[in-house]
């Protein structure tokens, strides 16, 4: 891809590594976070106990996976719609 | 605009959950070649990281308000709510078709 410059290729590759991981990171800490709340917002309505009653957890244990495979069917759809869009644009930039 | 990201290569680094759809930059850069300042360069890898991330975590919210919203009977996806949400992520990708292409005739329209 870049005809010699390897010592710089390497470098440009430790960089976009460590920025992808770093976004990735952010990216599952906001996955986490949106799927406290959703859980806790869609199962947590008694409040007459500081525990969770028997309802209320197995209410977040089914929200917690359903919605873990709701994302992951939402991710095989937009990468299949993203690479569709780009292979439109490609075409047109042709 | 989305060069790239998902360019269908597989190396996933750790942490990333089966959530995310990030599937390593493959294409990335692969277009305008070496030319590009490097630092530019990852500049605007990120940025357009940025865009899909932030695109992808709207989508899922849309998605699960759409489709899902409230309903934990079970803990597997039910047939209606997978179609669901197959149509709706198609759908989410139609409007943002639509809503760029008029944007971008009304932008026109009105700079003459």
């Amino acid at each position: 891809m870049y005809g010699g410059g390897y010592g710089q290729q390497s470098y440009f590759d430790q960089q976009m590594q460590r920025m992808m991981e770093q976004k990735q990171l952010k990216d599952f800490m906001r996955m986490y976070s949106n799927l406290v709340s959703r859980c806790f917002d869609d199962c947590v309505v008694d409040f007459t106990s500081n525990k969770l009653n028997d309802k209320e957890l197995t209410c977040v244990n089914r929200c917690t996976l359903k919605n873990m495979k709701l994302n992951e069917r939402i991710g095989q759809r937009f990468a299949e719609e993203n690479a569709k869009l780009m292979e439109d644009q490609a075409r047109m930039g042709q | 605009m989305f060069g790239g990201v998902f360019g269908g290569n597989s190396q996933k680094p750790a942490p990333a959950a089966p959530a995310s759809p990030m599937g390593g930059m493959g294409g990335m850069g692969g277009a305008p070649g070496g030319q590009m300042d490097p630092n530019a360069q990852l500049a605007a890898a990120e940025q357009e990281m940025e865009m899909v991330t932030d695109m992808f975590a709207r989508l899922g919210e849309l998605c699960y308000q759409k489709c899902l919203l409230q309903r934990y009977s079970d803990e597997e996806l039910t047939k209606a709510e997978s179609v669901c949400t197959d149509r709706c992520v198609a759908k989410y990708f139609q409007v943002n078709r639509e809503v760029s292409e008029k944007l971008a005739k009304y932008s026109q329209a009105n700079q003459q």
